[in-house]
This record gives structure tokens, C-alpha cells and sequence, in this order.
């Protein structure tokens, strides 16, 4: 996602406090709830509490590093700036809105991400130590002992040998030892508990019974669940980001002028078809959306017996925040061998938060469930 | 089929692939992990058994190796160090709460 969009979205939200030095604390003044969910991402950090009153409280960062050697010139610099760093190893690591900052000053050199595809990136040798730095900064310790918290991790891809459970363990590790109590929880399932998509049959409601579907820049992750069990869970790697990589590759543009167009401009129900870029995106959203329907409609033959009413189909995730994303969605359903009769497809309302606040409530009904 | 010894192509001496490899200098090490890295997930076992081959699942429980492997990750070296206590800026949302501690209540249940 770029910064100019981003901001976008910042703005748009209820309240933004934003301080670029002293970054404000959790403020435990605040009643919040016990239960905290975590959604770590590729591109960003997202943590959600929830208050007594029931507003989320969201807390965002991004997931960017820029690193300087240790000299004295790059001593100066941070001493001089208030530029947020942290030392590892031999090396400087400017974090956050301000790696960005900087690279853009300095005009070499290039950010860089603790994560990749979803996981620990492995060309960077110090991600784990960095990660744990970051995280511990973004969450803060747990506001009781023992704290339950959940955090997102994707679903095992079907059509990609990447296997997740490493990258788990060490998320898991990191929570411990902020003592916390600690769960992973499947990424589509937390837009699950934060849209609650519901099952109809007759004059009956069946919550938590649908299709969620979480739609980020590495991968998109898949559930189908009832009364908030999920039954069936995969992800697909191709997603976001290749969307970016094929358009920029079929029209020989740079990718960062794609995504700042796909952002931007591109509505996928009325673009300009004499744009090239707007037309290569629309083409490759289509064939994202396509990919989705056919790989839900494999995996889920068969299950149709358990689930017998209409189902709804619940998506969020920033891919998913191209205006006309839910149509094409819903022309691909209409014109499938789709395995359930769906009634409707919803976007969230708040797509880029849904994750963390799902995890904050799955963390928050482990909390319940602990103090009975 | 008749006998056939290949002879070298004109031009070019009569060497073992050996020999190449040495003059040439290359890391066998450095390939032999390559290509097993490469094929590792798409090796089965073969049992020969009155030649017919059973092909048999991985069943050994890797998770403990990867639990180990992650606690050796978390090393922290003592000269780290940072200029602050906290990240991230502050979005809140509202939602309907009465659905939202229903959702709590009936995940409460599950196991």
C-alpha cells in the first residue's frame, strides 16, 4: 500500500492521533478489556484492544526498516534527528514512517522488511531480533498477568510449498516471553469473528456460519465456518502483490507506478480502457478473483451437506479496497459451479483493521473463558 | 543394438566429468545442498519389496526441531538498543457492541 493512500485511510478513520517522537502509550487510564489480537503483516503491525464502551482501539505500524552502518556521520545523524532507531548487531535500523523518510532523503540504498511473503525474511539475518524489538514497542506488556492474546497467521497455501508453522512458533516464542498467553489464530477467521457473516435457512440465523475471505498483499487466506468453528481453511500466494508484478510486466512499467495508479485511479467497474496499466490491473484483479472462486470451489465440494442454507461471503484486506472489488466478486459467483447457494457478498467496514479486531475478540472470548 | 563407445567430439579431449569439475573449481558442497534442498519435498521412500515399490510418508514429527530452531532465535545480544518505548499511531473504531459480545460469548463455548 503506498503512503499517499495510506494516509488516505488514516484520515478517514473515527480519530487519528498521530506523534512522530514521543509516541503515545497505551493509555491505561482507558478501561480495555483483557484480550489483545495481533495482525502481523507483510507491509504492517496492527494491534486492537477493545474499551468497556466497545470502540477498538487499533494501533498501527508499519513494517519498514532502513539500515545505516555504524559510523560516526550516521551517529550524528540520529542524534541530531528524532528519527526512531534501534541498534542490532552492527548495524542501525531506522524504523517505521521514518525509514521511509530518510531513503528518500538520503536518495540511496532502500528500505527494507523484517517480513516477506507473510514470514521472517530470510535475506535479512537480523529479522527475528528486529521483529521481536518492533513488536514489543507496538503491543507493550500485558495489561494483566498472563494476558490472552491471539495473533493472525495464514493458512498453509495450496499452491505453494510454504510452510508456516515455523514462523509461527517464533511469533508465539516472542508473545511468551512478553508474557503474554499466546494463541495463533487463522487470519480468515478473524474476519469471521469481526463481520459475522451469517447462514439462513428458513426462519433460521446461524451466526459465524459462512465464506470469509481476507484478501492482503502476499497471500489471501479462505474460511468456511459454522457457528464460528471454522470446517475448512487454505490460502492462495497469488494475490495483491502479484497483481502489481504481472501489470507491471505486461506493460513494461515500473511497479511502483502501477500500484500508485491501482491505488489511486482504478475502480475495476469503470476504468479507462485506453490506460494499459488500469486495463492490465483490471484483467489481473479478474483473474485473482477467478483464481479465489476456483480453488473455494474445489476445496469445498463435498462439504455442501454440513452447510444446507444460503451462505453470506464476508471479505476485507487491502487488496480487496479497489472500488468494484465485491461486483467482480459477485459475477464470478454468479457465473461459477459455486458449491453453496450465496445471498450476499459484504465488504467490512473497516477492511484494514478487521484482522486485528478479530483476533481482539477470539483473545477476548479466550479471557472470558479462562476466568469462569 | 549395436556397440557404441562415444569418442570425444573433435576438438575436444577425452575427460571425466571429475576432471571438469575440478579444473573448473566448483563447490560440490555448495551443490550437493542445492540440489537436495531442491528435491527434499518431493522425495518419497521407496520400499522394494518383491519389486513392487510402496511409496510411504514422512511420518517423523518435525515440530520439535522447528520448536528448538525458534528458541534459538530469540537471542537478544546485550548491545542492542533503541530510542523508544513505543510505535504506532492510534486508530479507533466503533462497533455495535451488543454483536460484538455475542460474538465473544459464542466463541466462549468452543473448545
Amino acid at each position: 500500500m503506498s503512503d499517499d493512500i495510506l494516509d488516505d485511510i488514516l484520515n478517514d478513520t473515527v480519530k487519528v492521533e498521530k506523534k512522530t517522537k514521543a509516541v503515545e502509550k497505551i493509555d491505561h487510564q482507558v478501561e480495555y478489556l483483557p484480550g489483545c489480537g495481533v495482525d502481523i503483516g507483510t507491509s504492517n503491525i496492527v494491534v486492537a484492544r477493545r474499551t468497556k464502551d466497545g470502540t477498538f482501539v487499533n494501533r498501527f505500524h508499519r513494517n519498514m526498516l532502513y539500515p545505516l552502518d555504524i559510523s560516526e556521520e550516521a551517529m550524528d545523524l540520529l542524534e541530531k534527528s528524532s528519527y526512531l532507531y534501534v541498534k542490532v548487531g552492527e548495524k542501525y535500523f531506522v524504523v517505521g514512517e521514518d525509514a521511509l523518510t530518510l531513503v528518500n532523503a538520503i536518495g540511496k540504498g532502500e528500505v527494507v522488511r523484517p517480513m516477506q511473503d507473510g514470514i521472517l525474511n530470510p535475506s535479512l539475518k537480523e529479522s527475528a531480533e528486529l521483529l521481536f524489538y518492533i513488536i514489543k514497542a507496538v503491543i507493550g506488556d500485558p495489561l494483566v498477568k498472563g494476558e490472552s492474546l491471539r495473533f493472525s497467521v495464514p493458512a498453509n497455501p495450496v499452491d505453494s510449498s510454504i510452510n508456516n508453522k515455523f514462523h509461527e512458533m517464533i511469533l508465539g516464542n516472542f508473545f511468551k516471553k512478553m508474557g503474554y498467553d499466546a494463541k495463533p489464530v487463522n487470519e480468515a477467521m478473524c474476519i469471521c469473528y469481526d463481520c459475522n457473516p451469517v447462514m439462513k435457512e428458513d426462519d433460521t440465523v446461524t451466526p459465524l456460519s459462512g465464506i470469509s475471505m481476507s484478501c492482503g498483499g502476499g497471500m489471501t487466506n479462505i474460511a468456511l465456518s459454522y457457528k464460528g468453528l471454522a470446517l475448512q481453511e487454505f490460502s492462495i500466494t497469488k494475490s495483491g502483490d502479484y497483481i502489481d508484478e504481472q501489470a507491471a510486466l505486461m506493460t513494461g512499467s515500473k511497479k511502483s507506478k502501477v500500484i500508485k495508479i491501482k491505488e489511486k485511479n482504478l475502480d475495476l467497474n469503470k476504468f479507462d480502457i485506453g490506460d494499459r496499466i488500469q486495463s492490465a490491473l483490471v484483467v489481473y484483479y479478474c483473474e485473482m478473483i477467478d483464481r479465489m472462486i476456483h480453488y473455494v470451489s474445489n476445496k469445498f465440494k463435498g462439504l455442501d451437506s454440513e452447510i444446507s442454507g444460503d451462505v453470506e461471503i464476508v471479505v476485507a484486506g487491502g487488496t480487496s479496497m479497489a472500488p468494484g472489488f465485491c461486483d467482480k466478486l459477485k459475477e464470478a459467483v454468479v457465473s461459477s459451479d459455486f458449491p453453496f447457494s450465496v445471498y450476499r457478498i459484504r465488504h467490512s467496514e473497516t477492511p484494514f483493521y478487521s484482522v486485528s479486531q478479530g483476533a481482539c475478540i477470539r483473545a477476548q472470548a479466550d479471557y472470558n473463558k479462562k476466568s469462569k | 543394438m549395436p556397440n557404441y563407445i562415444k569418442r570425444p567430439e573433435p576438438g575436444r579431449t577425452d575427460r571425466s566429468i571429475a576432471e571438469r569439475v575440478v579444473e573448473k573449481q566448483v563447490d560440490i558442497n555448495a551443490l550437493a545442498e542445492a540440489v537436495a534442498k531442491a528435491i527434499s519435498s518431493k522425495i518419497s521412500i521407496n520400499n522394494q519389496t518383491n519389486q513392487t515399490a510402496i511409496s510411504q510418508e514422512d511420518t517423523f514429527d518435525s515440530s520439535k526441531t522447528m520448536g528448538r530452531l525458534a528458541e534459538q532465535m530469540m537471542v537478544e545480544r546485550s548491545g542492542n538498543k533503541s530510542n523508544f518505548d513505543n510505535l504506532g499511531n492510534v486508530i479507533k473504531t466503533k462497533r455495535d457492541q451488543q454483536e460484538v459480545d455475542d460474538t465473544i460469548d459464542l466463541l466462549s463455548h468452543l473448545d
